[in-house]
């Protein structure tokens, strides 16, 4: 699992570096997602744009890993590519994350 | 493993693990993607399929004891048409009951259970049958593209 982290101003950024989030992978993301967020206080913005493909799996673990940043903390979502925002829209799970179109979008949203 | 290929139909066995499924999504998609399929209607397609496969590795079989899965795949001009048959355990028919997502509750997210409801929104037809100690799922997705480009 390729997993990367970068900080801007008051949000950590983390860019997954596979074109899938699948079962084979859903529990190894998640446990790469708590490293990743361990030490985040802020806003954590999960860039996606370069998955092109999850399944309900992988689904499940950004939902977990939203879980375990804490009581009441969002993970924000960038990049959706056709399948993931398609996956995110049938299972009414943009509802319950903010979704943005590209990295710089989540980066400009007024979040506070 | 060799594929079968005769005419528009193509047959795999999948021994039932992750990395086998996700092979198997990959060489179906690729068997059924012509210019004629639209894009959206292939994302369905591969959703469904890793669906189903992943339901199978999940809860049909151990993963002690993964056993075979056999694939068959015929696609038209109008329709592609997969079925899939196990020697795993049988498949709780409500799965297959059509209802609809209830809304997530921000307070309590669930982690699961999207499976059936991705696979009974984007497939066309969804068929169960247990027969003699085995599990014969059949899906159908519908090509309505084709209608269109020959029309034009």
């Amino acid at each position: 699992m390729s997993l990367s982290s970068t900080v801007a101003g008051d949000a950590r950024i983390i860019t997954v570096g596979t074109d899938r989030i699948d079962a084979a992978m859903a529990i190894q993301f998640k446990e790469d997602m708590r490293t990743q967020t361990a030490d985040a206080t802020g806003r954590v913005i999960l860039d996606l744009s370069e998955v092109e493909f999850i399944d309900s799996s992988g689904l499940g673990a950004i939902v977990a890993s939203m879980k375990q940043l804490g009581e009441g903390r969002k993970l924000d979502l960038a990049g959706l590519t056709p399948i993931v925002e398609k996956v995110f829209r049938l299972t009414r799970m943009d509802t319950i994350f903010d979704l943005f179109p590209t990295l710089d979008a989540a980066l400009s949203a007024d979040r506070r | 493993m060799e594929p079968d290929r005769t005419s528009d139909r193509l047959r795999l066995s999948v021994i039932a693990t992750p990395l086998a499924a996700r092979q198997a999504v990959i060489d179906i998609c690729s068997h059924v993607a012509k210019p004629g399929v639209a894009p959206a209607r292939m994302e369905d397609i591969r959703i469904v399929l890793a669906e189903v496969l992943n339901n199978i590795v999940e809860h049909a079989y151990s993963p002690r004891a993964p056993g075979r899965i056999r694939v068959s795949v015929t696609a038209t001009p109008e329709a592609v048409e997969v079925e899939l048959s196990d020697f795993g355990t049988p498949l709780p028919t409500r799965n297959l009951s059509a209802r609809t997502l209830p809304p997530p509750n921000p307070d309590d997210l669930p982690e699961g259970g999207f499976g059936w409801h991705l696979i009974r929104t984007l497939a066309d037809q969804v068929a169960y049958e247990r027969r003699a100690g085995c599990n014969h799922l059949s899906l159908r997705f519908d090509l309505p593209e084709h209608n269109a480009s020959v029309s034009q």
